[in-house]
């Protein structure tokens, strides 16, 4: 604690925090520290009581919404804005390598991270091209043609022959050998599902076998090296025949998370790849679905296809076709994809002729799409600056939609689009204002969606109607509920729990054979599965430190020693207190993400503890601090415990990990991947919290945070206003967070109290006037 | 409007630039206009993953150059474009994890630039592309810094390919016909009138309209982003001077090398499917090293970072030795005294990774050497340091594996064994490399204050 900066009354008043985390140290008994005088108890009280009274003093209310800052939009921010704005598909990661501000963990949309470096600029500008080329076509194609929807395949036309394995539609499977060395130690099967019926088929009702034979193993890794349909949505497991037949004895079958097949097209390449555990060569010159000769696409009926479990394409090695009849059954509904509006219709939505000049046109369409990207109603002036753009363009010869593309291009690399700004009210000179509707709606979006306002948002501000406080909080309901709201997951939720670190988490093969990457993704899923459930479900937030239910898929669930659950899809199961699961601190992800490469590591999990879910991150190591040295020093550690409590040996660590390690302790039932293991003699799960109160194992442990929730929801109250506000929670917020933490507490932690107290805050409803300081 | 526009545009570079205008002043003095031209020299960083295996890098004698150790031996024909540098340790104070701090000190020795950044500084005013950092990295592992931030790494090579020549086709300058003043013409090349421009001008009167309006935090951000304009602008400009100048004295068009198919890149940009297939790893770092040797051919660039290793990555079939295939765990397993000797095992393992790697880096030394520039070839042009960000896998910092490659045009004493004492700053090596790109730096990073400071900052005999 640093006191410096209370230099007069003035400052003191200023520091509410200041004081309360120096009462909630005196309060806790962790200061003054154990091997210091201790504070006669008179002496205690009279501090504790001048204390409260300077708190109580400091904490009345100056207004001040902190730091007015123009931020950029962030990586998802902009990926997402695109997407909503111009209806395409686009990750900027990808498609011009736009770093990640989030560094693996840490909001992504924070002021500290997003500084602009001219590298950056290029990018945007590149990506700028790239999205309208995906909305308008490529420069300089012609008008695209209408698409007509293709002929659906009568009946009698027969297949291009396939000797004998000859499947029927109108679903088929094609394959292409991208390894044709028969001996490898990796089977690659390409493969992609054509649709010629002129029905929609969701993927998630389709599975394809890929069948072979194990030449021995037991164990396997695959992967989906890349899916058009993305390979997230791509599921797959190895499953062994009971009973062998010549050309098989075990098959790949891969499945679908999500994802639709439209109607007269296929689902686009997706390629796989499989290796035995131990990496030892495949002998595939006798598998049933391999064939070398596949150089190329094309059918394939070794390969079978289900649709709800029905064989509908193909023939299984054991000599079962796909039954014809099972075809129209389900029966074929009549859902034809409706002809959609395509982007460069939206974008175009107003053509030159009828006496409109092609520059009038232009300029109805640049300003309905600037009004959009940049948020807010837009004046002739940036209107006429923008023809300007098209102008050039059509002294260079350019056609219509040529021109327009590089005026549109100009809006998409604007300060405007590529920052959130906001004014202050002109002839204004009070210290703070009130954010103006349309603003507001901007913060609101961004908060919610990390994306622009939709139509009834932006129409809301246009008639001033959001900034009444029932529209505001009916429209943050709305939006909360809205499937776009999952942007809440990813960029607040994620990184709140410092899941990002999973995907560095190297437990050894040496160690921890069992951990493959489908087992990480499945770990991954189930925390960001069971962290958007709250907010569907609108549940208590309280369960992220203990709930009776989890998402596993079936490998996850062996991990975690739960019956009954088969299948490679995620799925909600019901926890009993014998399964010891519930809350992310059950939860593989935490657990693994918190562990060294070889063993468990108390330290990071008490810290992940103090820092994530009670939000009193313990300061970090002195420069000269170094790591524990595991080489041996006179007498040898008889238990792991010793061994770490060297921490405490050692005066300069033994202030901090005294507070850390115990709490990590209490979880050491889990190994280094999560998995439960049964206390022993040399398995020691007593632990301390800070305080001295003391518990044994992770069901303790729980049910004493659970007490502590007065402090866990000041730290979710800190952490959501920090993301809603792109900036650290300071001293100026102190009443907002006060104000979130009852809005919470009164209505039973529900996700939607935070989220609308926090829309309801003084600081997100106001900027501070540059220059001031109040 | 266009003369105000450019006064202000000059206005917010030069506010950006007072922080490090007086301490970059030599590398200005460096970009003279003389009338020497030839090809000129170019300096690449090629690091690879967690350190190397001393025993199998480091040849028990200095001098000249005798049987190269195993890692090396895939060189063992360029033997005499190789200058080895031994005893060199990382300095500087970093925090965070041990590959966090080991990234931050190996081409910065924790300075706010890194050794590339200071010379594209130098000399990246000729090329169309100040530098070019390219490869793999996570966010652990960092290698190059501008006023002290990170620079990005492009990983897709799709992407590099388009930073390179969107907008202009792979030409080789003809050297021996270009003149000092058209090079001056490129430099200070015209402002253009395409659509593009347009586009600039507009964006540029936005934002200058807007920074008026904004608090003064705020209008660094806009000069931040008005910088960025700048670059873009600059380059824009530079692709039609550039395009008028190899017209002019007949530049050769370059074949390109036979990339995979468009589609085939969408695999690179998820580096978990490079990292676990060796296969695609190799083919992967070839695809980089080709485009690395485009670079400089084409002159696009005089700087390049490459980053091509990863400690997460999977060795299966390169490693042949033990059951694990994972290079952190060998690396670790195979250095660190983690309550047990090193794995004799493991470190075999670790050996096999590097010679793999620097088997790869020896097909593109060999392609470099290839090319002639009118009478030398690029790699006697080249100044390329292959490396690791750590000394060994056990995070170690001592005696770091530094490998000078090409001749640097005469200014290094090659097939040659150099010893200095271990510690020895690495930043000395920087300042030597700096030199030679004609920054005259007096010190780099900490080669003056470490602990085991030697030599003022340079090392001797090395050239």
């Amino acid at each position: 604690m640093n006191f410096a900066a209370v230099t007069d009354g003035r400052a003191a008043d200023y520091s509410r925090r200041l004081w309360r985390k120096a009462l909630a140290q005196i309060e806790a008994g962790e200061m003054p520290p154990a091997d210091a005088k201790p504070l006669p108890e008179a002496d205690r009280v009279t501090l504790v009581r001048w204390l409260k009274a300077m708190e109580a003093q400091a904490a009345s209310p100056i207004r001040d919404p902190g730091p007015a800052l123009t931020r950029r939009l962030s990586r998802p921010e902009y990926n997402r804005t695109i997407r909503d704005l111009l209806n395409i598909e686009f990750e900027a990661g990808e498609v011009v390598g736009l770093p990640d501000e989030s560094q693996g963990h840490g909001f992504s949309n924070q002021i500290g991270v997003l500084d602009l470096a001219p590298a950056l600029m290029e990018k945007y500008f590149a990506a700028a091209d790239i999205a309208l080329e995906r909305a308008l076509g490529p420069v300089g194609a012609k008008e695209p043609q209408r698409a007509v929807a293709p002929k659906p395949p009568s009946v009698e036309e027969p297949r291009p022959p396939e000797p004998k394995l000859v499947g029927k539609g109108p679903l088929r499977v094609q394959y292409k050998c991208a390894g044709a060395k028969a001996a490898d130690n990796q089977l690659r099967p390409h493969v992609q599902i054509m649709n010629d019926s002129r029905e929609v088929v969701p993927l998630r009702e389709l599975t394809l076998r890929y069948w072979f034979t194990a030449d021995g193993a037991m164990e396997f890794q695959h992967w989906c090296d890349y899916a058009k349909v993305d390979a997230k949505n791509v599921t797959r497991s190895v499953k062994n025949l009971e009973k062998p037949v010549r050309d098989a004895d075990s098959y790949l079958e891969v499945g679908f998370a999500g994802a639709t097949l439209e109607a007269g097209s296929g689902s686009g390449e997706i390629q796989l790849r499989l290796a035995k555990h131990d990496w030892m060569p495949f002998d595939q010159a006798n598998d049933y679905s391999f064939d070398a000769g596949r150089t190329a696409f094309a059918d394939t009926a070794r390969i079978t296809l289900y649709r709800n479990g029905k064989l509908i394409w193909g023939t299984e090695p054991t000599g079962v076709p796909a039954d014809p009849k099972a075809v129209p059954d389900p029966p074929i509904p009549t859902i034809v994809a409706p002809m959609k509006k395509t982007s460069r219709d939206a974008l175009l939505f107003t053509k030159p002729g009828d006496g409109v000049t092609p520059r009038q046109a232009a300029g109805k369409n640049i300003e309905a799409f600037a009004q959009r990207a940049w948020r807010r109603p837009v004046r002739k002036a940036e209107i006429d600056a923008l023809l300007a753009v098209y102008d050039r363009a059509v002294g260079k010869g350019a056609d219509f939609t040529e021109a327009v593309r590089p005026a549109l291009k100009a809006v998409l690399v604007s300060p405007y689009f590529l920052f959130r700004v906001e004014r202050r009210p002109e002839h204004d000179n009070s210290p703070y204002h009130k954010v103006s509707d349309h603003e507001l709606a901007v913060r609101l979006s961004y908060f919610l969606w990390s994306s622009l306002p939709d139509a009834e948002l932006a129409k809301l501000a246009d008639e001033h109607k959001l900034s009444d406080p029932t529209e505001l909080e009916r429209q943050t309901r709305r939006m909360l509920a809205d499937p776009k709201a999952r942007a809440i997951t990813e960029n607040f939720g994620i990184p709140w729990l410092q899941l990002g670190s999973l995907s560095i988490a190297r437990p050894t093969a040496e160690f921890y054979p069992g951990y493959t990457p489908s087992l990480k993704e499945a770990m991954y899923r189930e925390t960001v599965l069971f962290f958007d459930a709250l907010r569907q479900e609108d549940r208590s937030l309280m369960e992220l430190l203990d709930a009776d239910y989890t998402y596993v898929n079936e490998e996850l669930a062996r991990h975690y020693g739960l019956p009954g659950v088969t299948g490679p899809e995620m799925r909600r199961v019901t926890l009993r207190p014998e399964d010891h699961r519930g809350g992310v601190l059950g939860m593989g992800s935490v657990l693994t993400l918190t562990s060294h490469t070889y063993r468990t590591s108390p330290t990071l999990r008490g810290k992940y503890v103090l820092e994530v879910i009670l939000g009193t991150p313990p300061p970090p190591p002195p420069a000269n601090a170094g790591v524990l040295k595991d080489e041996v020093k006179g007498k040898p550690p008889k238990t792991f415990r010793e061994s770490i409590a060297r921490h405490a040996s050692v005066a300069a660590c033994a202030a901090c990990h005294g507070k850390i390690d115990p709490l990590g302790f209490g979880l050491e039932n889990y190994d280094g991947v999560g998995r439960w293991r049964p206390s022993n003699a040399d398995l020691d799960t007593s632990g301390e919290l800070p305080g001295g109160e003391k518990f044994a194992g992770p069901a303790q442990l729980k049910s004493i945070l659970l007490k502590r929730d007065d402090q866990f929801r000041r730290n979710l109250a800190e952490q959501m206003l920090a993301y809603a506000l792109g900036r650290p929670v300071e001293e100026c917020d102190e009443s907002a967070v006060a104000e979130v933490q009852t809005a919470l507490q009164q209505d039973k932690m529900r996700f939607s109290a935070l989220v609308v107290a926090v829309v309801k805050s003084f600081p997100f409803q106001h900027r501070r006037q540059e220059g001031t300081n109040p | 409007m266009n003369v105000t526009r450019r006064g202000m545009l000059r206005g917010a570079g030069v506010m950006l630039a007072l922080p490090f205008l007086d301490s970059w002043r030599p590398y200005w003095a460096a970009a003279k206009d003389g009338t020497a031209v030839g090809p000129p020299l170019r300096m690449a960083i090629y690091t690879v993953t967690g350190g190397t295996v001393i025993e199998a890098w480091k040849p028990a004698e200095a001098g000249k150059l005798g049987k190269l150790p195993s890692i090396l031996e895939p060189l063992e024909p360029l033997k005499d474009q190789l200058t080895l540098v031994s005893g060199l340790s990382h300095g500087g104070e970093a925090f965070g994890c041990a590959h966090t701090t080991c990234a931050r000190k190996h081409l910065a020795c924790s300075s706010p630039i890194s050794v590339d950044q200071a010379a594209a500084r130098a000399v990246g005013g000729e090329s169309f592309l100040p530098s070019l950092e390219i490869g793999m990295t996570n966010h652990q592992t960092k290698f190059s810094y501008r006023d002290g931030a990170a620079l990005p790494f492009e990983m897709n090579p799709h992407l590099v390919f388009d930073r390179m020549f969107k907008g202009r086709a792979p030409a080789a300058p003809n050297w021996s016909k270009r003149q000092a003043a058209q090079a001056k013409a490129v430099r200070e090349s015209a402002k253009s009138d395409s659509v593009e421009q347009s586009v600039l001008d507009a964006v540029v009167e936005q934002a200058q309209g807007l920074r008026r309006d904004l608090g003064t935090s705020d209008k660094r951000k806009l000069d931040e982003y008005l910088e960025g304009v700048r670059s873009v602008e600059k380059r824009l400009a530079f692709v039609e001077a550039r395009q008028k100048l190899e017209a002019d004295e007949a530049a050769a068009k370059v074949p390109l090398p036979t990339f995979p198919p468009y589609s085939h890149f969408e695999k690179y940009t998820n580096q978990w499917m490079v990292w676990r297939n060796p296969e695609m790893h190799g083919e992967y770092i070839r695809i980089m090293s080709d485009l690395f040797v485009l670079a400089f051919q084409t002159d696009t660039t005089r700087v390049i970072t490459a980053a091509l290793g990863e400690d997460n990555a999977m060795f299966p079939g390169v490693v042949t030795a033990g059951g694990e295939l994972q290079a952190h765990a060998l690396e670790h397993n195979g250095n660190a005294p983690k309550n047990q000797k090193p794995n004799a095992v493991a470190r075999e393992g670790c050996r096999q990774i590097h010679t793999w790697y620097t088997k790869l880096f020896a097909e593109m030394v060999a392609k470099l050497q290839k090319i002639d520039e009118g009478g030398s070839s690029l790699l006697d042009n080249c100044l390329i340091l292959y490396t690791s960000y750590m000394a060994d896998g056990g995070h170690g910092m001592e005696d770091y594996p530094t490998l000078l490659v090409g001749k640097a045009q005469g200014t290094l004493k090659s097939g040659w064994h150099h010893a200095y004492p271990v510690g020895t700053p690495v930043a000395n090596l920087y300042v030597e490399m700096l030199h030679r790109m004609g920054a005259k730096v007096k010190s780099f990073g900490d080669s003056h204050i470490a602990k085991k400071q030697a030599f003022d900052g340079r090392l001797p005999g090395l050239g």
